[in-house]
């Protein structure tokens, strides 16, 4: 098999031009669809989904902290000007100050800026997805990355929610800069700045199998492998 | 046992010759351990210095080429500042694409090639995204003196998402430069 075959394997790869072009088209393409399906999702999201996701989310929110022990069912308010009020229940058994108070939870306020960024993965993610076109993967990676990215949303702004109650608790007690504060700061970042871009991405790779074989294993190079083991061996 | 032999010494060879991904699984964890490590990285002090030192250098280098554009913009450290109206603009952690930077470099280290070829990818990949951030930042800095409602939706989502969809492009472009060079090296044999 592979004394016969692997020669003219070699011919075709070094001859034929056309599996790059049409992979380059097809990447070309990707780039300008997902680009264009991107500036119409976040023009959608901006002027038409973003209320009731943030309704959504604020329910989701308060389900998650009813789960995890908040003693009232308001912990979260949404003002007239579409900021949240939050109540976090905080653990200040660590702190033996002796007179101290210990504090049991933590009110504390967060601008609708801030908030809107933990709806702003999911139309990202559909504008990827999106933009590879529509196939038979693109339903349920559409399905299962929203349910996803749902999800992981409502669970980074918990905790959020709890680095933001713990770092206001932080400033009640006064203690040196330590791992703690370190890893609150890291974490926030990677909560505000990195997730929720990245996410998306991940999502959309990981759960639109077209979109996995496109980044992972383009067609040429996979069966140009194939050929290549039996020889190898 | 010589199949055993075989096998193991083929596995590597048979991962980096194509750039055909394998083992997902592995690629996943080197990946996130990669991130995790880069951005831990960024919150020490010495990185930080450096970082800050980076942003003043995309900032020197975003005010040069507007001065050279025919625009006007003043530099002082990390900001940028417009003479005519006074509008200024801070270049601040996570606005200098190194969070973009760290995922495409632990992508491009997660991902089976040889050692030369990451770096490649890597030298490749941090100056097309640094490229683009400049143009981002120029565009923001026009942009916020035009309108502060256009520049907070730009800022924050829409520079923010196309720069992270031009990280995967260029992910991708350089898994392909991977699957060609092999395939070369493979003709060539």
């Amino acid at each position: 098999m592979s004394g016969s075959s692997a020669p003219r394997q070699r011919v075709g790869l070094a001859a034929d031009p056309a599996p790059t072009s049409l992979r380059s088209k097809a990447l070309n393409s990707f780039f300008l669809r997902g680009s264009f399906w991107l500036i119409a999702m976040l023009v959608l999201w901006a002027f038409g989904l973003q209320t009731p996701m943030l309704w959504l989310l604020r329910i989701s929110e308060e389900i998650t902290l009813q789960f995890a022990g908040t003693d009232s069912r308001n912990s979260i308010m949404e003002e007239p000007s579409g900021d949240w009020t939050c109540r976090i229940l905080v653990d200040d058994r660590g702190i033996e100050e002796i007179g101290a108070q210990n504090i049991s939870s933590i009110d504390f306020s967060i601008q609708k800026a801030d908030v809107i960024l933990f709806t702003f993965s999911l139309p990202f993610f559909w504008s990827i997805v999106l933009g590879k076109g529509f196939d038979r993967f693109t339903l349920p990676a559409l399905v299962w990355g929203t349910l996803s990215i749902a999800i992981a949303e409502v669970l980074l702004l918990f905790i959020f929610l709890k680095i933001t109650a713990y770092g206001a608790l932080a400033q009640l007690h006064p203690s040196p800069a330590g791992l703690a504060k370190w890893l609150r700061d890291l974490s926030t970042y990677l909560i505000v700045s990195v997730i929720p871009f990245a996410l998306p991405i991940i999502a959309a790779v990981g759960f639109h199998a077209g979109l996995k074989q496109q980044f992972f294993h383009p067609p040429r190079d996979s069966g140009f492998l194939k050929k290549s083991v039996p020889r190898a061996g | 046992m010589k199949k055993t032999k075989l096998s193991k010494r083929r596995s590597p060879d048979a991962r980096c010759y194509s750039g055909v991904l394998t083992k997902p699984r592995i690629f996943l964890a080197v990946f996130t351990g990669c991130c995790l490590a880069g951005f831990a990285l960024l919150f020490s002090p010495a990185v930080e210095i450096a970082v800050l030192k980076l942003s003043h250098g995309l900032v020197d280098v975003s005010g040069y080429l507007i001065s050279l554009c025919g625009g006007h913009a003043m530099t002082e450290g990390s900001v940028l500042r417009s003479p005519s109206n006074g509008f200024a603009i801070e270049m601040k952690n996570g606005c200098n694409g190194i969070n973009v930077t760290v995922l495409l470099c632990s992508a491009i280290l997660a991902f089976p090639a040889s050692w030369l070829q990451k770096a490649q990818g890597l030298l490749i990949g941090v100056l097309a995204i640094q490229t683009i951030n400049v143009v981002r930042f120029i565009s923001l800095f026009y942009i916020g003196q035009y309108n502060q409602t256009c520049f907070d939706f730009a800022h924050n989502y829409l520079w923010e998402s196309l720069i992270m969809l031009d990280a995967l492009i260029i992910f991708r472009l350089w898994v392909s430069m991977v699957s060609r060079q092999r395939a070369g090296a493979y003709v060539r044999q």
